[in-house]
């Protein structure tokens, strides 16, 4: 804590941080200041002019925004001055914007309108002819009215201090100022990011144009279903259709505030797709068809089938499901069938890493707070958005030091302040140079780096002061993941903590982890049984090992590879329909709640899986509540303990679960394995030089990128990829042909405004 | 008391009550043969919704809500649709218009909420108030009904007495020359 | 044109009438670069004493002390320091930096050489404005003579200092003249003002310290070192010391850059006069904008007759201010609201965007100002004017919205009768009053 000083406002005498900024003071306190431009972690910008109070001794109106508390500082917020100027401010905001709030999407959630109805009686005394500029899209899912711009500038340091990317700037001078791209369509990843905090009609959602009114939709708060950051979003559905989803609160932060990659934000159109599987679907016979059936037959005729395979049967859960669905498939297998064998169809094996961990896991505030960061292997920006995005921000805010070790240039690498370039395929090298310095010439050598690398790397890490946060993920090999997961002494800094951070790949991968305790390899499952459960789909280069099994019963959302093995597809009910819990890399249980009734007739995961055990004799006890299968989980899995849904309430407050810390342990077996493999390593290899782009293929439809298989279902892209494709590097048309024209051509927004009578 | 007074006194009472009576005969009538004879109403009576067209017959409607959110007994029903083709191709006036735009008069109460709260002048209360049907289903109308050039094909139709129609704006009814004798 | 100085001896305008005035042969021969030898060898507080001892005052406008603004710079501080001569000269009415820079190049490079060695700035920028390109080929060619003569360079005048000069060229944004739009401008982003603090002279270029000063402020300081910072001062007034020069323009005979010392009585005179009085002579004198298009603009009574001193404390008396010496007469043939709309226009262009009361103010500025020049006029404008002037004044993020609004406030309240013809008569649609 630093030292208290005091600041008096409005006559009350506060007792305040040093450093702390006025504006934050003032709302806090209670005193509410007007602002646009102001966002807290962003660069300032004093530009909106609606901040201002009066300070004593000082002569003009000030930004508070831009004030930093001192001692003795006398401030009022509210007076007949202070009031005369805002008001003054929104007059001017208003002169040249638009009144066309009843076509506006942003028409009940902007913050402009907001504070003109705060107001109340603002007399427009502008009765010049308003500056017109045609609407546009920047891309196809961002929709851009720059007649409605009050410049902010919120885009576009959004832009690049969040996302670095830099594809949305400010063009032309003065009144004329309008938010672009640089020419053409915006060349980005399209995480929407800046539709997010643009406080006005100005940037848009193409996907959710002009569907509905915001206070129309019932805004559910839930944990976004593909990164393994576990994003807090908010589904606002209407009438049993998810329309939207926007980050988890405008005002309030949550885990992620207003930050949402693109899948978060965009890609929730499968959960009204028409493709949904309907009914429960039966193959009667080997090779035939799958026939539509009623829950009580396929129930029963699953319930029968199993019994007949006896111990024989394996379950294997997919790591999008929730923690109660995972739960009770494993229950499934230890209780009904009585079998060791179940296992997680996930690309990564996370046990390796909680196994072995040496440290506690970093929450994201402690990522971007933290010093000094380590990223071995990995790319963040495509993978685990959210973490990506604190690591750029202590880098650039806060003057972190960023050290990437990997064997490709990937984007992040130009934030980073030591960027370890190794030849492909040599982690193990690199683990082997990290716990030895001994030999660091030969694993230099190997890794196709300076010994010197080496030495500045550790030199870095011994200088730390504060905390260094290590992150790797499954694309090491898992002894190397073993030894780095135990050896965080390794790190260690003259003052510093040591934190892990894992990347893996799905929403849930960690809570597959914790649940399926004494899980199995997929291949020793798929070996070891006749007859499979399966709660999602299985990776798609997995799926032949499904032939020739006697039975397999899949719940899932769409037809897929895995379910041309299936007897039985039961449809299953996506993250939007389902209450639940998923466990995000940091540790933190977050709820999953229910937005919208299952569509059609699919169910709860968790619920099939009871339906089936109950149809073989055996009672759970839920009784059909989520609430009671969360319960059975805090009773039975020691991280878990003592957890409960209210306790999970407030998402500002996340629950992180108690992950073991082991000791040191004795890993000679594994870095054997490691010494032998980095020795097969040739010392001649080409290195990787080209940057990978992040967003290869966005697909309009349920916009995900090709590069990450991100849910079973959708891992070759999506169900019908018929829809446009946009790509940073090249833009297609709907028939697969790329796009050429310049931006202004491809406005495929309304041009013809500036000639329509229409009074605003 | 003589009979004769009697007889004066009652022959007195039935003059006087017949007065009134008597004097009205030869006036003009009030009463309306409704319904052999069509009614007409007051101007700012509140009917049956009428959804209004602009000069080149786009609805006017641009689906922004605010009667469903003015509403008291959330009777209207909404469901919006961008609409990004020019101008002459449009369903609407502007690039959004209402796809779905239903009212249930099993709730509505007539407060004209929704007329007060239209920012385009697209709703405004029509003069039909034969709306009864023999199935509570059919309370349920939808924007085909509900839209003024629709409307006027109907029998139904009906206009207060005024020199103006009603789709020519509604607001300027009032001012010019409005007969408040039927 | 006349460029000459009054009542002083021309410090100034030494070389204007020189031949070759503008090489360093010739500027040697006249006693250049003695002051950077003198300055050399005296230490760098002594050197900023001096400067603060002239009571020069920065010419560019906003009239800073000079030595104050030096003095800031923490010389202690790791960081590389900068001095920065800003030759964005964009002010309406103001063409003196033009005269120095395009005759005089080596007293600017002497001038910031000092400054750069009381400072010990390792750098000097000149930041000319984008139309000033054809006088950087004479500068550069100046700082190519001074670093074969080893002035400029390495090891200058065999000492250890060493100080590397850089011309740079805004892209004609009038914001850039202002010093942190100016620093942004040079570093290679938008020409837009940053915040202060923090202040330039703690974090300007590059993050790091940095001095703005105008052109004829740096040119001053190699007389200010010859002569010795009392002396120089005791030519002005005890708070504006030394010579200013002044761009005279508009409806006078003699138009032209003049010296004058500080504290020159009167105003009155100098037009009369010196300047060669009214251009027509059967015209009176109807306005003057005294500072460059950004100041108060006054009227004939403010000067006829009250003995206004051209200084900055005597013009603020006086109604207006110094501003940048951009001296702008007009006579009776003036309409103020044409000539006020025609400014109005010119901020309306050149605003940068940035913040909300400048961007859309002084569009709705230029807005009012062409429905009242097409005959659109209200009475109730005057008062609308004023209100938006109000609202952008010491509300904006820069000096600029100021400077946008000073000029209309002054003259709606100043010539009233110009404005009341626009706003009471009804006129037709081509803009026809009742005119002169």
């Amino acid at each position: 804590m630093s030292e208290l000083i005091k600041v008096t406002i409005n006559e009350q005498d506060f007792e305040v941080e040093k450093g702390a900024r006025l504006i934050d003071v003032c709302r806090e306190k209670g005193f509410n200041i007007p602002s646009f431009c102001y966002y807290s972690d962003l660069a300032l910008q004093a530009s909106c002019r609606m901040c201002l109070v009066r300070i004593e001794k000082m002569p003009k109106l000030q930004t508070s925004c831009t004030i930093t508390c001192t001692d003795g500082m006398i401030v009022t917020t509210q007076s007949e001055e202070i009031e005369k100027a805002q008001r003054a401010m929104s007059e001017f905001l208003l002169a040249n914007h638009p009144l066309d709030c009843p076509v506006c999407d942003r028409g009940g959630e902007c913050e402009l309108q907001e504070m003109i109805f705060d107001w109340g009686d603002v007399e427009e005394r502008f009765t010049e002819k308003k500056n017109v500029e045609p609407e546009k899209f920047l891309s196809p899912i961002v929709a851009n009215d720059p007649q409605r711009c009050i410049v902010c500038k919120r885009c576009t340091r959004v832009c690049d201090e969040w996302m670095g990317e830099d594809a949305i700037e400010a063009g032309n001078r003065g009144v004329n100022t309008v938010i672009g791209t640089y020419g053409g369509w915006l060349n980005c990843s399209q995480c929407g990011n800046c539709i997010e905090v643009c406080p006005t009609g100005t940037l848009l959602d193409g996907v959710y144009r002009h569907e509905t009114r915001p206070w129309e939709l019932d805004q559910t708060i839930t944990t976004d279903v593909y990164g393994s950051d576990g994003m807090q979003l908010s589904i606002g559905s209407r009438g049993g259709l998810v329309h939207r989803i926007v980050a988890r609160d405008r005002y309030v932060n949550g885990l992620n505030g207003e930050f949402l990659d693109v899948k978060a934000r965009f890609a929730h159109e499968f959960v009204n797709h028409p493709d949904r599987i309907k009914t429960p679907l039966i193959r009667y016979k080997k090779g035939g068809k799958l026939i539509p059936a009623t829950w009580d037959e396929a129930i029963h005729f699953v319930g029968q089938k199993l019994t007949e395979s006896g111990k024989n049967v394996g379950v294997v859960a997919s790591p999008r499901l929730t923690n109660e669905a995972i739960f009770t498939l494993k229950r499934f297998a230890k209780e009904v069938v009585g079998t060791d064998n179940y296992a997680v169809s996930d690309r990564y094996d996370l046990s390796v890493f909680f196994d072995n961990l040496s440290a506690p896991l970093a929450t994201h505030k402690e990522i971007r707070k933290a010093k000094t960061l380590v990223l071995i292997g990995g790319e963040p920006e495509e993978e685990q958005t959210f973490t990506a995005k604190q690591m750029r921000q202590a880098v650039r805010n806060d003057g972190a030091k960023l050290i990437i070790v990997n064997h490709t240039p990937i984007r992040l690498s130009a934030q980073a302040s030591q960027f370890i370039h190794i030849n492909p395929n040599s982690y193990d090298a690199f683990v082997l140079a990290l716990t030895d310095s001994a030999n660091d010439d030969a694993n230099a050598k190997k890794l196709g780096i300076e010994t010197k690398d080496l030495a500045d790397f550790r030199q870095t890490l011994s200088e730390t002061e504060g905390d260094t946060v290590v992150m790797f993920g499954g694309d090491l090999s898992p002894q190397a993941q073993s030894v780095l997961a135990n050896s965080a002494d390794a790190f260690d800094g003259t003052n510093a903590k040591v934190l892990f951070h894992p990347l893996p790949l799905y929403n849930n991968s960690v809570g597959a982890n914790d649940l399926m305790e004494g899980k199995k390899s997929l291949s020793e499952v798929l070996k070891n049984s006749k007859a499979l459960l399966i709660g999602g789909s299985l990776q798609e280069a997995d799926t032949n090992l499904l032939a020739n099994k006697d039975f397999i019963v899949v719940q899932e959302l769409f037809e897929t590879e895995t379910t041309k093995y299936a007897d039985v597809v039961l449809p299953a009910a996506s993250f939007a329909e389902v209450d639940g819990t998923f466990t995000n890399n940091t540790g933190f249980v977050q709820r999953v709640r229910q937005a919208i009734e299952p569509v059609n007739q699919s169910k709860a995961d968790w619920m099939i899986t009871t339906l089936i055990a109950r149809e073989m004799g055996a009672d759970f006890g839920y009784n059909f509540s989520a609430t009671m299968v969360f319960k059975a989980i805090a009773d039975s899995v020691s991280a878990y303990e003592g957890l409960r849904y209210p306790a999970l309430k407030d998402e500002s407050k996340p629950v992180q679960v108690k992950h073991a810390i082991s000791a040191k342990k004795d890993l000679s077996k594994e870095f054997d394995v490691l010494k032998s493999n980095v020795e097969k390593l040739s010392d001649e290899a080409n290195k990787l030089t080209a940057t990978p782009r992040v967003g290869h293929k966005l697909h309009r439809l349920t916009t995900l990128t090709s590069k990450t298989a991100q849910f079973h279902l959708l891992a070759h892209g999506n169900p019908k990829p018929e829809n446009l494709l946009v790509s940073p590097l090249v833009q297609f048309n709907l028939d697969g042909t790329p796009r050429t024209e310049t931006a202004d051509a491809a406005a495929v927004g309304v041009t013809d405004r500036i000639n329509l009578k229409v009074e605003y | 008391m003589s009979i004769l007074s009697d007889v004066f006194k009652s022959t007195k009472a039935v003059i006087l009550g017949m007065k009134r009576t008597l004097s009205e005969i030869p006036r003009e009538k009030w009463t309306v043969q409704y319904p052999d004879v069509p009614v007409t109403v007051q101007p700012r009576y509140r009917g049956q919704h009428l959804l209004h067209v602009d000069e080149n017959g786009k609805e006017k409607c641009v689906a922004c809500y605010l009667c469903a959110a003015a509403c008291p007994s959330e009777c209207i029903y909404i469901e919006a649709q961008d609409d990004p083709r020019p101008y002459e191709e449009r369903v609407g006036r502007d690039e959004r218009y209402a796809k779905v735009y239903n009212i249930d008069y099993g709730r509505c109460i007539f407060c004209g909420f929704c007329v007060e709260a239209c920012p385009k002048d697209a709703i405004t209360h029509g003069y039909n108030f034969e709306i009864s049907v023999y199935n509570r289903a059919d309370l349920l109308k939808t924007k085909d009904d509900l839209l003024i050039t629709k409307q006027k094909q109907s029998k139904n139709y009906r206009v207060a007495l005024s020199t103006e129609d009603v789709d020519s704006e509604y607001k300027e009814v009032d001012s010019v020359g409005i007969k408040f004798r039927l | 044109m006349e460029i000459k100085a009054i009542g002083c001896e021309p410090l100034q305008l030494k070389r204007m009438h020189i031949k070759d005035g503008h090489t360093l042969k010739v500027y040697q021969e006249t006693g250049g670069y003695e002051s950077l030898k003198k300055a050399m060898n005296m230490s760098q507080d002594d050197i900023i004493n001096e400067v603060k001892a002239s009571a020069l005052r920065g010419r560019g406008g906003a009239g800073f002390p000079t030595g104050m603004k030096w003095s800031f710079v923490p010389r202690q501080s790791p960081k590389p320091k900068y001095v920065v001569c800003n030759a964005d000269e964009s002010e309406p009415g103001t063409f003196k930096d033009r005269y120095l820079l395009e005759r005089d190049p080596h007293a600017l490079i002497e001038g910031m050489l000092i400054a750069a060695f009381a400072l010990g700035a390792a750098a000097c920028y000149v930041y000319f404005r984008g139309e000033y390109r054809y006088l950087i080929d004479i500068m550069d060619k100046a700082i190519d003579e001074a670093r074969a003569a080893d002035i400029v360079g390495k090891n200058i005048l065999g000492s250890d200092f060493s100080c590397e000069f850089f011309t740079h060229t805004g892209a004609g944004a009038y914001i850039c003249g202002e010093e942190t739009a100016l620093l942004s401008s040079l570093e290679g982003y938008r020409g837009h003002p940053r915040m202060k603090p923090p202040f330039p002279a703690i974090e300007g270029l590059y993050a790091c310290p940095t001095v703005v000063n105008n052109v004829e402020t740096l040119t001053a300081v190699p007389q200010i070192i010859e002569m010795g910072g009392k002396a120089w001062q005791e030519l002005g007034t005890e708070k504006s010391g030394g010579t200013k020069l002044w761009s005279v323009s508009g409806h006078v005979k003699k138009p032209g850059v003049y010296e004058l010392p500080m504290g020159y009585k009167d105003l009155e005179k100098f037009i009369m006069e010196d300047c060669g009085g009214m251009l027509r002579d059967d015209k009176k004198l109807k306005a003057v904008i005294p500072g460059g298009s950004s100041v108060y603009i006054m009227n004939a009574e403010q000067i006829v007759g009250k003995g206004v001193t051209m200084d900055y404390e005597g013009l603020v008396v006086g109604g207006s201010m110094v501003g940048s010496g951009g001296f702008i007469v007009m006579d009776e043939t003036v309409d103020v609201m044409e000539s006020t709309k025609n400014l109005t226009e010119f901020y309306k262009h050149e605003s940068c965007g940035w913040c909300t009361p400048c961007r859309e103010g002084t569009d709705w500025l230029v807005k009012i100002f062409n429905r009242i020049s097409e005959g659109g006029g209200r009475p109730e404008d005057a008062q609308l004017l004023l209100d938006i002037c109000d609202n952008i004044e010491g509300k904006s993020f820069c000096p600029l919205g100021d400077a946008a609004a000073w000029p209309i406030q002054s003259a709606v309240k100043r010539f009233p009768e110009d404005f009341k013809k626009w706003l009471l008569n009804k006129t037709n649609g081509n803009g026809v009053v009742a005119n002169i």
